[in-house]
Protein backbone atom coordinates (compact mmCIF):
# COMPACT_ATOMS: atom_id res chain seq x y z
CA UNK A 1 0.00 0.00 0.00
CA UNK A 2 1.11 3.45 -1.09
CA UNK A 3 2.77 6.00 1.84
CA UNK A 4 1.53 9.47 0.06
CA UNK A 5 3.34 12.05 1.66
CA UNK A 6 3.99 16.05 0.86
CA UNK A 7 7.57 17.36 0.45
CA UNK A 8 8.52 20.99 1.08
CA UNK A 9 11.77 23.15 -0.98
CA UNK A 10 12.84 26.45 -0.66
CA UNK A 11 15.26 27.67 -3.03
CA UNK A 12 16.57 31.31 -3.98
CA UNK A 13 17.15 33.10 -6.84
CA UNK A 14 21.23 33.22 -7.45
CA UNK A 15 21.98 36.28 -9.84
CA UNK A 16 25.80 35.82 -10.92
CA UNK A 17 26.31 39.81 -9.92
CA UNK A 18 23.63 40.63 -7.75
CA UNK A 19 22.33 39.57 -4.44
CA UNK A 20 18.92 40.31 -4.95
CA UNK A 21 16.90 39.51 -8.16
CA UNK A 22 13.17 38.68 -8.14
CA UNK A 23 11.35 36.13 -10.32
CA UNK A 24 10.29 39.20 -12.26
CA UNK A 25 14.19 40.16 -13.15
CA UNK A 26 14.41 36.74 -14.09
CA UNK A 27 11.56 36.55 -16.66
CA UNK A 28 12.56 39.88 -17.84
CA UNK A 29 16.83 38.73 -17.96
CA UNK A 30 15.98 35.07 -19.16
CA UNK A 31 12.88 35.17 -20.99
CA UNK A 32 12.79 38.68 -22.39
CA UNK A 33 9.33 39.77 -21.02
CA UNK A 34 9.23 43.59 -21.38
CA UNK A 35 10.24 45.52 -18.70
CA UNK A 36 7.12 47.02 -17.88
CA UNK A 37 4.83 44.18 -17.99
CA UNK A 38 1.66 43.20 -15.76
CA UNK A 39 2.11 40.92 -12.95
CA UNK A 40 -0.51 38.46 -15.54
CA UNK A 41 2.02 38.51 -17.89
CA UNK A 42 5.49 37.91 -16.13
CA UNK A 43 3.66 34.74 -14.33
CA UNK A 44 2.36 33.53 -17.51
CA UNK A 45 6.10 33.77 -19.26
CA UNK A 46 7.11 31.62 -16.14
CA UNK A 47 4.46 29.18 -16.60
CA UNK A 48 5.37 28.50 -20.32
CA UNK A 49 8.94 28.13 -19.27
CA UNK A 50 8.02 25.63 -16.68
CA UNK A 51 5.57 23.58 -19.34
CA UNK A 52 8.43 24.23 -22.00
CA UNK A 53 10.84 22.80 -19.89
CA UNK A 54 8.95 19.69 -19.41
CA UNK A 55 9.93 18.75 -22.84
CA UNK A 56 13.55 19.18 -22.56
CA UNK A 57 16.34 18.23 -20.97
CA UNK A 58 15.68 19.42 -17.70
CA UNK A 59 13.04 16.85 -16.93
CA UNK A 60 14.70 13.41 -17.51
CA UNK A 61 18.02 12.29 -15.44
CA UNK A 62 20.04 9.67 -16.87
CA UNK A 63 21.17 9.08 -13.39
CA UNK A 64 18.21 8.96 -11.58
CA UNK A 65 16.95 7.02 -14.93
CA UNK A 66 13.71 8.87 -14.54
CA UNK A 67 11.51 11.88 -16.28
CA UNK A 68 8.87 14.34 -15.70
CA UNK A 69 6.61 15.01 -18.33
CA UNK A 70 3.08 16.44 -19.22
CA UNK A 71 1.57 13.95 -21.48
CA UNK A 72 -1.26 15.99 -23.37
CA UNK A 73 -3.25 12.71 -24.66
CA UNK A 74 -6.46 12.96 -23.05
CA UNK A 75 -6.89 9.20 -23.99
CA UNK A 76 -4.26 8.58 -22.11
CA UNK A 77 -3.42 11.25 -19.04
CA UNK A 78 -6.43 10.46 -16.71
CA UNK A 79 -5.97 13.40 -14.70
CA UNK A 80 -5.19 15.77 -17.82
CA UNK A 81 -7.80 18.25 -16.83
CA UNK A 82 -5.48 18.73 -13.59
CA UNK A 83 -2.74 19.77 -15.71
CA UNK A 84 -0.82 22.40 -14.43
CA UNK A 85 -2.52 26.17 -14.53
CA UNK A 86 -1.25 29.22 -12.76
CA UNK A 87 -2.92 31.75 -10.76
CA UNK A 88 -1.04 35.44 -11.45
CA UNK A 89 -2.50 36.89 -8.06
CA UNK A 90 -0.81 34.29 -5.72
CA UNK A 91 2.36 33.66 -7.87
CA UNK A 92 1.99 30.03 -8.02
CA UNK A 93 1.72 26.92 -10.77
CA UNK A 94 0.34 23.62 -9.75
CA UNK A 95 -1.15 20.67 -11.00
CA UNK A 96 -0.90 17.02 -11.82
CA UNK A 97 1.92 16.05 -13.45
CA UNK A 98 3.33 12.73 -15.11
CA UNK A 99 6.66 11.02 -13.61
CA UNK A 100 8.49 8.07 -13.20
CA UNK A 101 11.63 5.49 -14.04
CA UNK A 102 12.89 4.36 -17.58
CA UNK A 103 16.06 3.01 -18.81
CA UNK A 104 15.43 -0.75 -17.47
CA UNK A 105 14.49 -3.61 -20.07
CA UNK A 106 11.37 -4.41 -18.44
CA UNK A 107 8.09 -6.82 -19.74
CA UNK A 108 4.54 -4.93 -20.03
CA UNK A 109 2.39 -7.83 -19.02
CA UNK A 110 -1.40 -8.54 -18.28
CA UNK A 111 -2.03 -9.69 -14.80
CA UNK A 112 -4.77 -11.60 -15.69
CA UNK A 113 -3.45 -13.20 -19.24
CA UNK A 114 0.54 -14.01 -19.36
CA UNK A 115 0.07 -14.45 -22.73
CA UNK A 116 -0.70 -11.15 -23.39
CA UNK A 117 2.54 -9.34 -22.56
CA UNK A 118 5.25 -7.20 -25.06
CA UNK A 119 8.26 -5.63 -24.35
CA UNK A 120 8.61 -2.38 -22.41
CA UNK A 121 12.37 -0.82 -23.86
CA UNK A 122 14.53 0.99 -22.34
CA UNK A 123 13.73 4.06 -23.73
CA UNK A 124 9.81 3.77 -22.76
CA UNK A 125 9.48 5.65 -18.89
CA UNK A 126 6.37 4.62 -16.82
CA UNK A 127 4.67 7.52 -15.52
CA UNK A 128 2.56 7.79 -12.39
CA UNK A 129 0.60 11.27 -11.38
CA UNK A 130 2.24 13.37 -9.34
CA UNK A 131 0.70 16.69 -7.70
CA UNK A 132 2.95 20.24 -7.14
CA UNK A 133 2.17 23.16 -6.24
CA UNK A 134 5.24 25.73 -6.91
CA UNK A 135 5.08 29.51 -5.96
CA UNK A 136 7.12 32.04 -7.92
CA UNK A 137 7.13 35.33 -5.90
CA UNK A 138 7.30 37.83 -8.52
CA UNK A 139 8.50 40.87 -6.28
CA UNK A 140 10.87 38.48 -3.97
CA UNK A 141 13.51 35.71 -4.81
CA UNK A 142 12.51 33.18 -2.57
CA UNK A 143 10.44 30.58 -3.74
CA UNK A 144 9.33 27.27 -2.69
CA UNK A 145 7.41 23.92 -3.86
CA UNK A 146 5.25 21.52 -2.53
CA UNK A 147 5.56 17.97 -4.06
CA UNK A 148 3.54 14.69 -3.68
CA UNK A 149 4.83 11.35 -3.96
CA UNK A 150 3.63 8.05 -3.05
CA UNK A 151 6.43 6.47 -1.10
CA UNK A 152 10.36 5.90 -1.98
CA UNK A 153 9.74 3.88 -5.24
CA UNK A 154 6.99 6.23 -6.46
CA UNK A 155 8.24 9.26 -5.90
CA UNK A 156 9.97 12.05 -8.24
CA UNK A 157 11.04 14.30 -5.53
CA UNK A 158 14.70 14.56 -6.49
CA UNK A 159 14.05 14.73 -10.32
CA UNK A 160 12.08 17.58 -9.72
CA UNK A 161 14.25 19.38 -7.53
CA UNK A 162 16.95 18.91 -9.80
CA UNK A 163 14.78 20.11 -12.62
CA UNK A 164 13.54 23.69 -10.61
CA UNK A 165 17.24 23.85 -9.82
CA UNK A 166 18.17 23.69 -13.48
CA UNK A 167 14.87 25.96 -14.85
CA UNK A 168 15.78 28.86 -13.29
CA UNK A 169 19.56 28.67 -14.10
CA UNK A 170 20.25 31.44 -16.86
CA UNK A 171 23.01 33.57 -18.98
CA UNK A 172 22.92 35.59 -15.70
CA UNK A 173 21.62 33.24 -13.02
CA UNK A 174 23.59 30.07 -11.21
CA UNK A 175 21.35 27.20 -10.65
CA UNK A 176 19.59 27.40 -7.80
CA UNK A 177 19.44 25.04 -4.87
CA UNK A 178 16.71 23.79 -3.23
CA UNK A 179 16.54 23.08 0.31
CA UNK A 180 14.50 20.39 2.08
CA UNK A 181 12.16 22.44 4.58
CA UNK A 182 8.83 21.80 6.64
CA UNK A 183 6.77 25.10 8.59
CA UNK A 184 7.33 25.57 11.75
CA UNK A 185 3.70 24.62 12.94
CA UNK A 186 4.46 20.95 11.23
CA UNK A 187 7.87 20.46 13.45
CA UNK A 188 5.80 21.76 16.38
CA UNK A 189 2.61 19.65 15.65
CA UNK A 190 4.98 16.34 15.68
CA UNK A 191 7.36 17.44 18.40
CA UNK A 192 4.40 18.17 20.94
CA UNK A 193 4.96 15.22 23.91
CA UNK A 194 6.11 13.12 21.19
CA UNK A 195 9.03 10.89 22.49
CA UNK A 196 12.19 9.38 20.49
CA UNK A 197 12.06 5.59 19.90
CA UNK A 198 15.58 5.65 17.73
CA UNK A 199 17.92 7.81 15.41
CA UNK A 200 18.97 6.55 12.56
CA UNK A 201 22.41 7.38 10.50
CA UNK A 202 22.94 6.23 7.13
CA UNK A 203 26.12 6.85 4.64
CA UNK A 204 26.86 5.09 1.41
CA UNK A 205 30.77 3.73 1.41
CA UNK A 206 32.62 3.20 -1.70
CA UNK A 207 36.02 1.44 -1.15
CA UNK A 208 38.44 2.78 -2.61
CA UNK A 209 41.44 0.56 -2.26
CA UNK A 210 42.54 -2.94 -3.37
CA UNK A 211 43.23 -5.52 -1.00
CA UNK A 212 43.30 -9.72 -1.32
CA UNK A 213 40.44 -10.62 0.62
CA UNK A 214 38.23 -9.95 -2.03
CA UNK A 215 35.80 -8.31 0.02
CA UNK A 216 35.73 -4.99 -1.73
CA UNK A 217 35.75 -6.53 -5.47
CA UNK A 218 32.50 -8.28 -3.92
CA UNK A 219 31.28 -4.92 -2.35
CA UNK A 220 32.74 -2.13 -3.64
CA UNK A 221 30.18 0.63 -2.78
CA UNK A 222 27.46 -0.54 0.69
CA UNK A 223 25.52 1.62 2.66
CA UNK A 224 25.86 1.69 6.27
CA UNK A 225 23.12 2.32 8.61
CA UNK A 226 23.11 2.67 12.33
CA UNK A 227 20.46 2.76 14.42
CA UNK A 228 20.77 3.41 18.12
CA UNK A 229 17.26 2.47 20.15
CA UNK A 230 17.25 4.56 23.80
CA UNK A 231 16.20 1.27 26.39
CA UNK A 232 14.43 1.32 29.15
CA UNK A 233 13.51 5.52 29.01
CA UNK A 234 11.61 7.87 27.28
CA UNK A 235 13.49 10.79 25.79
CA UNK A 236 11.75 14.26 24.84
CA UNK A 237 11.79 14.95 21.33
CA UNK A 238 13.14 18.01 22.80
CA UNK A 239 16.22 16.38 23.85
CA UNK A 240 17.49 14.93 20.37
CA UNK A 241 19.92 17.55 19.49
CA UNK A 242 21.63 16.96 22.64
CA UNK A 243 21.19 12.81 21.59
CA UNK A 244 22.85 13.29 18.32
CA UNK A 245 25.44 15.96 19.78
CA UNK A 246 26.36 12.64 22.30
CA UNK A 247 25.93 9.68 19.18
CA UNK A 248 27.87 12.22 16.15
CA UNK A 249 30.95 11.48 17.91
CA UNK A 250 30.93 7.96 18.19
CA UNK A 251 33.20 6.47 15.52
CA UNK A 252 32.62 3.43 12.25
CA UNK A 253 34.79 2.31 9.85
CA UNK A 254 38.74 1.28 10.31
CA UNK A 255 41.70 2.62 12.10
CA UNK A 256 42.99 3.85 8.52
CA UNK A 257 39.41 6.10 7.92
CA UNK A 258 37.26 6.33 10.77
CA UNK A 259 34.42 8.23 10.49
CA UNK A 260 32.36 9.59 13.02
CA UNK A 261 28.33 9.54 13.37
CA UNK A 262 28.39 13.28 12.31
CA UNK A 263 29.73 12.97 8.88
CA UNK A 264 27.09 10.32 7.90
CA UNK A 265 24.80 11.63 5.06
CA UNK A 266 21.40 11.31 6.41
CA UNK A 267 20.08 11.35 9.84
CA UNK A 268 16.51 10.52 11.04
CA UNK A 269 15.06 10.20 13.89
CA UNK A 270 11.62 8.07 14.78
CA UNK A 271 8.98 9.18 17.20
CA UNK A 272 6.09 7.97 19.51
CA UNK A 273 3.76 9.87 20.50
CA UNK A 274 1.93 8.17 23.43
CA UNK A 275 -0.93 10.94 23.60
CA UNK A 276 -1.65 10.62 19.81
CA UNK A 277 -0.84 7.15 19.20
CA UNK A 278 0.95 8.09 16.30
CA UNK A 279 4.60 7.32 14.94
CA UNK A 280 6.33 9.88 12.76
CA UNK A 281 9.34 9.89 11.12
CA UNK A 282 11.55 12.66 10.91
CA UNK A 283 14.82 13.76 8.35
CA UNK A 284 17.59 15.67 10.10
CA UNK A 285 18.66 19.03 8.79
CA UNK A 286 22.05 18.75 9.68
CA UNK A 287 22.62 22.52 8.04
CA UNK A 288 19.92 24.14 10.30
CA UNK A 289 20.07 21.41 13.19
CA UNK A 290 16.73 20.89 12.48
CA UNK A 291 13.65 18.32 12.20
CA UNK A 292 12.36 18.26 8.62
CA UNK A 293 9.32 16.06 9.31
CA UNK A 294 7.48 14.23 6.64
CA UNK A 295 3.99 14.65 6.07
CA UNK A 296 2.30 11.67 5.37
CA UNK A 297 -1.08 12.20 3.95
CA UNK A 298 -3.18 9.35 5.62
CA UNK A 299 -5.17 11.12 7.89
CA UNK A 300 -5.44 14.47 5.96
CA UNK A 301 -6.97 13.19 2.71
CA UNK A 302 -10.19 11.41 3.37
CA UNK A 303 -10.88 10.53 -0.40
CA UNK A 304 -8.80 8.68 -2.67
CA UNK A 305 -8.61 8.05 -6.47
CA UNK A 306 -9.16 4.06 -7.30
CA UNK A 307 -5.63 3.46 -7.93
CA UNK A 308 -5.04 4.76 -3.93
CA UNK A 309 -3.15 7.72 -4.60
CA UNK A 310 -4.66 10.68 -3.00
CA UNK A 311 -8.02 12.73 -4.38
CA UNK A 312 -5.88 15.19 -6.66
CA UNK A 313 -9.13 17.51 -5.64
CA UNK A 314 -8.82 17.60 -2.04
CA UNK A 315 -5.21 17.02 -2.53
CA UNK A 316 -4.93 20.60 -4.54
CA UNK A 317 -7.34 22.27 -1.54
CA UNK A 318 -4.79 20.91 1.48
CA UNK A 319 -1.57 22.64 -0.42
CA UNK A 320 -3.38 25.80 -0.95
CA UNK A 321 -4.41 25.72 2.48
CA UNK A 322 -1.01 24.56 3.84
CA UNK A 323 0.53 26.93 1.68
CA UNK A 324 -1.48 29.95 2.31
CA UNK A 325 -1.89 29.28 6.40
CA UNK A 326 1.95 27.92 7.03
CA UNK A 327 4.25 28.66 4.55
CA UNK A 328 3.85 31.93 3.57
CA UNK A 329 3.83 33.56 6.53
CA UNK A 330 7.11 31.63 7.13
CA UNK A 331 8.79 32.02 3.90
CA UNK A 332 7.30 35.73 3.42
CA UNK A 333 7.06 37.28 6.65
CA UNK A 334 7.11 40.87 5.02
CA UNK A 335 3.51 40.19 3.39
CA UNK A 336 2.65 40.62 7.00
CA UNK A 337 4.01 43.77 7.29
CA UNK A 338 1.03 46.32 7.58
CA UNK A 339 0.74 50.10 7.07
CA UNK A 340 0.32 51.87 10.46
CA UNK A 341 -3.01 53.94 10.25
CA UNK B 1 -10.53 76.61 18.24
CA UNK B 2 -10.54 75.24 22.34
CA UNK B 3 -12.62 72.48 21.21
CA UNK B 4 -10.46 71.50 18.25
CA UNK B 5 -7.60 71.79 20.26
CA UNK B 6 -8.96 69.18 22.77
CA UNK B 7 -9.63 66.85 20.07
CA UNK B 8 -6.17 66.87 18.30
CA UNK B 9 -4.40 66.74 22.06
CA UNK B 10 -6.70 63.66 22.41
CA UNK B 11 -5.45 62.73 19.37
CA UNK B 12 -1.94 62.97 19.87
CA UNK B 13 -1.76 61.53 23.25
CA UNK B 14 -3.35 58.45 22.30
CA UNK B 15 -1.84 57.73 19.09
CA UNK B 16 1.41 58.22 21.14
CA UNK B 17 0.71 56.10 23.56
CA UNK B 18 0.21 53.35 20.87
CA UNK B 19 3.03 53.71 18.98
CA UNK B 20 5.51 53.57 21.90
CA UNK B 21 3.98 50.19 21.85
CA UNK B 22 4.02 49.30 17.91
CA UNK B 23 7.15 48.69 16.33
CA UNK B 24 8.30 49.35 12.76
CA UNK B 25 6.35 46.30 11.19
CA UNK B 26 3.18 47.75 12.47
CA UNK B 27 2.85 45.02 15.58
CA UNK B 28 1.20 46.05 18.63
CA UNK B 29 2.52 45.18 21.91
CA UNK B 30 -0.59 44.48 24.08
CA UNK B 31 1.03 43.07 26.88
CA UNK B 32 0.88 44.55 30.89
CA UNK B 33 4.50 45.55 30.43
CA UNK B 34 4.42 47.11 27.15
CA UNK B 35 1.45 49.22 28.62
CA UNK B 36 2.19 49.94 32.36
CA UNK B 37 5.76 49.35 33.19
CA UNK B 38 7.23 52.57 32.31
CA UNK B 39 4.53 54.64 33.67
CA UNK B 40 4.60 52.66 36.79
CA UNK B 41 8.71 52.65 37.46
CA UNK B 42 7.90 56.69 36.56
CA UNK B 43 5.19 56.71 38.84
CA UNK B 44 6.74 55.20 41.89
CA UNK B 45 10.06 57.29 41.06
CA UNK B 46 8.29 60.57 40.66
CA UNK B 47 6.15 59.70 44.40
CA UNK B 48 9.63 58.54 45.96
CA UNK B 49 11.03 62.45 44.72
CA UNK B 50 8.00 63.79 46.00
CA UNK B 51 8.68 62.80 48.96
CA UNK B 52 12.50 63.88 49.34
CA UNK B 53 10.98 67.02 47.87
CA UNK B 54 10.22 68.68 51.66
CA UNK B 55 9.96 72.22 50.19
CA UNK B 56 9.50 71.80 46.07
CA UNK B 57 12.16 72.94 43.45
CA UNK B 58 14.73 75.43 44.06
CA UNK B 59 14.81 78.70 42.19
CA UNK B 60 17.79 77.29 39.87
CA UNK B 61 15.94 73.99 39.29
CA UNK B 62 13.29 75.80 37.98
CA UNK B 63 15.43 78.07 35.67
CA UNK B 64 17.40 75.05 34.69
CA UNK B 65 14.73 72.72 33.87
CA UNK B 66 12.91 75.34 32.16
CA UNK B 67 16.42 76.53 30.12
CA UNK B 68 16.65 72.64 29.10
CA UNK B 69 13.01 72.38 27.67
CA UNK B 70 13.35 75.30 25.57
CA UNK B 71 15.94 74.05 23.96
CA UNK B 72 14.69 70.69 23.58
CA UNK B 73 11.37 71.83 21.98
CA UNK B 74 13.56 74.04 19.44
CA UNK B 75 15.08 70.62 19.08
CA UNK B 76 12.11 68.21 18.76
CA UNK B 77 10.16 70.78 16.02
CA UNK B 78 13.01 71.05 13.71
CA UNK B 79 13.95 67.52 13.82
CA UNK B 80 9.86 66.81 13.29
CA UNK B 81 9.82 69.39 10.23
CA UNK B 82 13.10 68.10 9.03
CA UNK B 83 11.47 64.17 9.43
CA UNK B 84 8.19 65.33 7.52
CA UNK B 85 10.33 64.22 3.77
CA UNK B 86 13.34 62.92 4.98
CA UNK B 87 12.20 59.60 6.45
CA UNK B 88 9.36 58.94 4.25
CA UNK B 89 9.66 58.95 0.40
CA UNK B 90 7.32 57.08 -1.80
CA UNK B 91 8.52 55.21 -3.98
CA UNK B 92 8.61 55.76 -7.84
CA UNK B 93 9.16 52.16 -9.17
CA UNK B 94 6.06 50.78 -11.08
CA UNK B 95 6.91 46.95 -9.70
CA UNK B 96 8.87 47.36 -6.49
CA UNK B 97 10.37 43.96 -5.32
CA UNK B 98 9.43 43.10 -1.96
CA UNK B 99 12.68 44.81 -0.37
CA UNK B 100 11.24 47.82 -1.61
CA UNK B 101 8.01 47.65 -0.33
CA UNK B 102 9.21 46.33 2.72
CA UNK B 103 11.31 49.52 2.91
CA UNK B 104 8.80 51.65 2.18
CA UNK B 105 6.23 50.25 4.48
CA UNK B 106 8.52 50.26 7.50
CA UNK B 107 9.98 54.12 6.93
CA UNK B 108 6.12 55.09 6.68
CA UNK B 109 5.36 53.35 10.56
CA UNK B 110 8.76 55.02 11.61
CA UNK B 111 7.98 58.26 10.00
CA UNK B 112 4.45 57.63 12.00
CA UNK B 113 5.80 56.94 15.32
CA UNK B 114 8.55 59.36 15.14
CA UNK B 115 6.02 62.02 14.54
CA UNK B 116 3.87 61.48 16.79
CA UNK B 117 6.27 60.64 19.41
CA UNK B 118 8.15 63.84 19.05
CA UNK B 119 4.79 65.64 18.79
CA UNK B 120 4.13 64.59 22.28
CA UNK B 121 7.32 65.46 23.93
CA UNK B 122 6.77 68.54 23.37
CA UNK B 123 3.39 68.53 24.62
CA UNK B 124 4.89 67.35 27.31
CA UNK B 125 7.20 69.98 27.61
CA UNK B 126 5.42 72.98 27.02
CA UNK B 127 2.66 71.27 29.42
CA UNK B 128 5.97 71.13 32.46
CA UNK B 129 7.34 74.36 31.04
CA UNK B 130 3.57 76.00 31.77
CA UNK B 131 2.94 74.34 35.30
CA UNK B 132 6.53 75.38 36.52
CA UNK B 133 5.71 78.98 35.82
CA UNK B 134 3.23 78.27 38.92
CA UNK B 135 6.79 78.11 40.70
CA UNK B 136 8.04 81.13 39.47
CA UNK B 137 4.86 83.11 39.93
CA UNK B 138 3.88 81.55 43.28
CA UNK B 139 7.39 80.88 44.71
CA UNK B 140 6.30 80.99 48.61
CA UNK B 141 3.38 78.96 47.91
CA UNK B 142 4.82 75.88 45.85
CA UNK B 143 7.70 75.61 48.28
CA UNK B 144 5.63 74.81 50.89
CA UNK B 145 7.06 71.88 53.04
CA UNK B 146 3.84 69.55 53.43
CA UNK B 147 5.90 67.52 55.98
CA UNK B 148 4.87 70.80 58.24
CA UNK B 149 0.96 70.39 57.92
CA UNK B 150 -1.09 68.17 59.46
CA UNK B 151 -5.08 67.16 58.47
CA UNK B 152 -7.45 68.77 61.01
CA UNK B 153 -10.91 66.92 59.73
CA UNK B 154 -12.34 69.97 62.88
CA UNK B 155 -11.65 72.70 60.26
CA UNK B 156 -13.68 71.46 57.28
CA UNK B 157 -16.75 70.96 59.99
CA UNK B 158 -15.91 74.44 61.41
CA UNK B 159 -15.75 75.89 57.19
CA UNK B 160 -12.10 77.37 58.10
CA UNK B 161 -11.81 78.80 54.93
CA UNK B 162 -8.09 79.53 55.40
CA UNK B 163 -7.60 75.61 56.42
CA UNK B 164 -9.12 74.56 52.98
CA UNK B 165 -7.53 77.02 51.30
CA UNK B 166 -4.08 75.57 52.47
CA UNK B 167 -5.29 72.13 51.77
CA UNK B 168 -5.93 72.91 48.49
CA UNK B 169 -2.44 74.37 47.60
CA UNK B 170 -0.73 72.03 49.71
CA UNK B 171 -3.06 69.36 46.70
CA UNK B 172 -2.19 71.39 43.93
CA UNK B 173 1.58 71.56 45.08
CA UNK B 174 2.02 68.35 45.40
CA UNK B 175 0.41 67.39 41.83
CA UNK B 176 2.54 70.27 40.57
CA UNK B 177 5.81 68.49 41.96
CA UNK B 178 4.76 64.97 40.66
CA UNK B 179 3.61 66.05 37.55
CA UNK B 180 6.84 67.91 36.54
CA UNK B 181 8.83 65.06 37.86
CA UNK B 182 6.76 62.40 36.15
CA UNK B 183 6.80 64.80 32.73
CA UNK B 184 10.38 64.94 33.34
CA UNK B 185 10.88 61.54 33.11
CA UNK B 186 8.58 60.63 29.89
CA UNK B 187 10.37 63.29 28.56
CA UNK B 188 14.19 62.37 29.21
CA UNK B 189 12.92 58.40 27.87
CA UNK B 190 11.04 59.72 24.74
CA UNK B 191 14.14 62.15 23.88
CA UNK B 192 16.62 58.93 24.17
CA UNK B 193 14.24 56.76 21.98
CA UNK B 194 14.11 59.82 19.46
CA UNK B 195 17.81 59.92 19.08
CA UNK B 196 19.15 56.35 18.98
CA UNK B 197 16.45 55.27 16.42
CA UNK B 198 16.65 58.28 14.27
CA UNK B 199 20.38 57.40 14.29
CA UNK B 200 19.58 53.89 13.86
CA UNK B 201 17.04 54.60 11.37
CA UNK B 202 19.19 56.32 9.31
CA UNK B 203 22.44 54.43 9.27
CA UNK B 204 19.97 51.69 8.06
CA UNK B 205 19.10 53.88 5.31
CA UNK B 206 22.51 54.63 4.29
CA UNK B 207 23.59 50.93 4.43
CA UNK B 208 20.64 49.71 1.95
CA UNK B 209 22.28 52.18 -0.56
Amino acid sequence: MANPKLEFYRFKLKHKSEDFKTFRDFAIDELKVGQKSQDDTVIKALFKHFITSLDGDNSKDDKLKKQIVLIKKKSVNKYLDKQPAFDSSANTIFGVINGGPYGRDRILSDIEDQEDSSVLGQNKAVLLYFYFLLYLPLDHNDGCFIIHSNGIDESITRLFRNFIGNIFKGSTYYKVQCESFCPKSFQDEFKKGATLKSMWFKKTFVENTHNTDGLSNLMQQYDIKIEAIPKNKNIAITEASKVRKFLAQKIFGNNKNPKSLNDFDETKIRTENPVTDSKKTFEWNTKDGDFVPVVYLNGRISKSNPDGTPDFDELAELCKNYFNDEILPELRPDLYVSRAN
Amino acid sequence: MYQELIKYLRILKKQASRFERTDINNNVDESFSAKYLVKIVFGIISVLLVCLLKSGFSESFVSYVSSVLSILVGLFITALIFSFDKFYEPSNEESPNSRIKLWETQAHNYAKKFAYITSYTIVLSIFTLVILVASALFEKNTQLNVYDLSFCFDCIKNKDFEAIKLFVIAVCVIVQRFLVLYWLLKIMYNTLFIVSSMVQYMTTKMDRK
